[in-house]
């Protein structure tokens, strides 16, 4: 029955991979009760699946996961959120410019390729600044909400997508900020679908579920880093927050609701500087992995080679 | 007072004595409630269990009938003991003057 051995296989791949979201030593003893009791594949995986999610769901009884889900993850899914949104924007509306709106003879133009280089260094420039802002934020949330860190993930994908999509209550006539688009001086950019609706969803992907998911799969609280590492990271991570706040958008919204008593300013952007600290942390994290990485894999080298050899 | 679950779990784990772990009980709890227990309920219960202090577990040592994977061993501390013994002690006093092998309708057919 090649169609039933495709399911089992294709469900043996889904339990390894359930299995992986588990502590090692539960992942152990489980693995094991699931051989014992001699259940199919597709069994199994459901236990395993009931298992991680009575595990993301326990710690909700408590308060803690509803603090740090209000206090921290919603305003950091939000402020990101909308730091991309800003971002796909005024990238589309260069995208667009040197893309759909090349001919031969600008090509030829020094002047065309100094812009392409000018506006292609300033779209890279932040796109890096988001991606390690969004690592930063993916860590730290990660490390904070320990057990729960799977549905606290879901939750802040959840909300930074639907602020992308639907945006945020603004002052402006209209109820979603987003849907003011196509009345932008820029409208012939967003009456094309690909930058209206696809662009922000695959800025999105690239500079902030990603770098989110990354940050998730490093903080392992297990591990115990240096103080030193731990201080520099909580102090670049707040110094990330702060820059998420006073972004332009967020303190014209506050001054046009009138939540600022103050004449409006315009602060310098702290993200760049703010995402200097979790790109260190980035490289670090990156190379103590790789290093670790291949240790193992020379161990395993020397393991096989030991057990192949001819004296023994 | 302890739950129905957490009595049962308690309960098949002092049976069991040195061969309680995550399969036997789960084998042991199926056995007697005649109903599926999953390995969800099984393992977070055992850790509500080890957080109230009713219960120890500790990871034993690899066996091949496994595939070489440790187990999960169990044991019942005397907190567990007594708060079973207290479970019991108050589903006996419910129940007591109460026949109901003899009422169940199940049972009549």
């Amino acid at each position: 029955m090649p169609f039933v051995s495709g399911i089992d296989t294709a469900m043996s791949r889904l339990l390894s991979g359930l299995l992986k979201a588990l502590d090692s030593d539960e992942r152990e003893a489980v693995s094991g009760d699931l051989l014992e009791a001699r259940e199919s594949p597709s069994a199994s995986a459901l236990q395993v699946l009931g298992l991680i999610l009575k595990r993301q769901l326990d710690p909700w009884a408590g308060w803690r996961p509803w603090l740090l889900l209000i206090t921290v993850a919603l305003p950091l899914a939000v402020a990101l959120s909308q730091a991309t949104r800003e971002f796909a924007g005024w990238s589309a509306i260069y995208s667009w410019m040197l893309i759909n709106n090349t001919d031969a003879a600008l090509l030829r133009s020094a002047g065309f390729w100094s812009g392409v280089r000018e506006n292609s260094w300033k779209i890279g420039e932040f796109a890096l600044v988001l991606f390690c802002c969004s690592w930063a934020c993916g860590r730290l949330i990660a490390q904070l909400s320990r057990k729960a860190h799977m549905s606290m993930a879901f939750l802040f994908v959840l909300t930074s997508l639907f602020v992308l999509i639907a945006g945020i209550p603004s002052h402006a006539r209209a109820i979603l900020v987003h849907s003011n688009d196509r009345y932008f001086p820029n409208g012939a950019v967003f009456a094309n679908a690909f930058y209206r609706d696809w662009f922000p969803l695959i800025v999105y992907a690239i500079t902030v579920l990603v770098p989110l998911l990354l940050g998730f799969a490093h903080a392992e609280p297990a591990v115990r880093r240096p103080k030193a590492l731990r201080v520099f990271f909580y102090c670049s991570t707040a110094l990330v927050a702060v820059g998420l706040v006073e972004q332009p958008w967020l303190l014209m919204e506050m001054w046009s609701w009138q939540m600022i008593p103050v004449r409006f300013l315009t602060l310098p952007s702290l993200l760049p500087v703010a995402s200097i600290g979790p790109a260190c942390l980035l490289v670090i994290d990156v190379g103590r992995r790789s290093i670790r990485l291949r240790s193992n894999r020379s161990t395993r080298w020397t393991d096989t080679n030991w057990s192949q050899s001819p004296e023994r | 007072m302890i739950g129905e679950f957490e009595y049962l779990l308690i309960a098949a784990s002092h049976r069991l004595g040195e061969d309680a772990y995550g399969a036997s009980i789960r084998r042991e709890v199926e056995a007697a409630t005649e109903r599926p227990c999953s390995i969800g309920s099984l393992y977070t219960t055992l850790d509500r269990l080890e957080a109230k202090g009713l219960v120890t577990t500790w990871m034993g040592e690899a066996t091949s009938q496994r595939g070489g994977r440790a187990k999960r061993m169990v044991t019942v501390t005397a907190k567990g003991i007594e708060a079973a013994s207290i479970f019991y002690r108050a589903i006996s006093k419910v129940s007591r003057d109460i026949s109901w092998e003899a009422q169940c309708p199940l049972s009549q057919e």
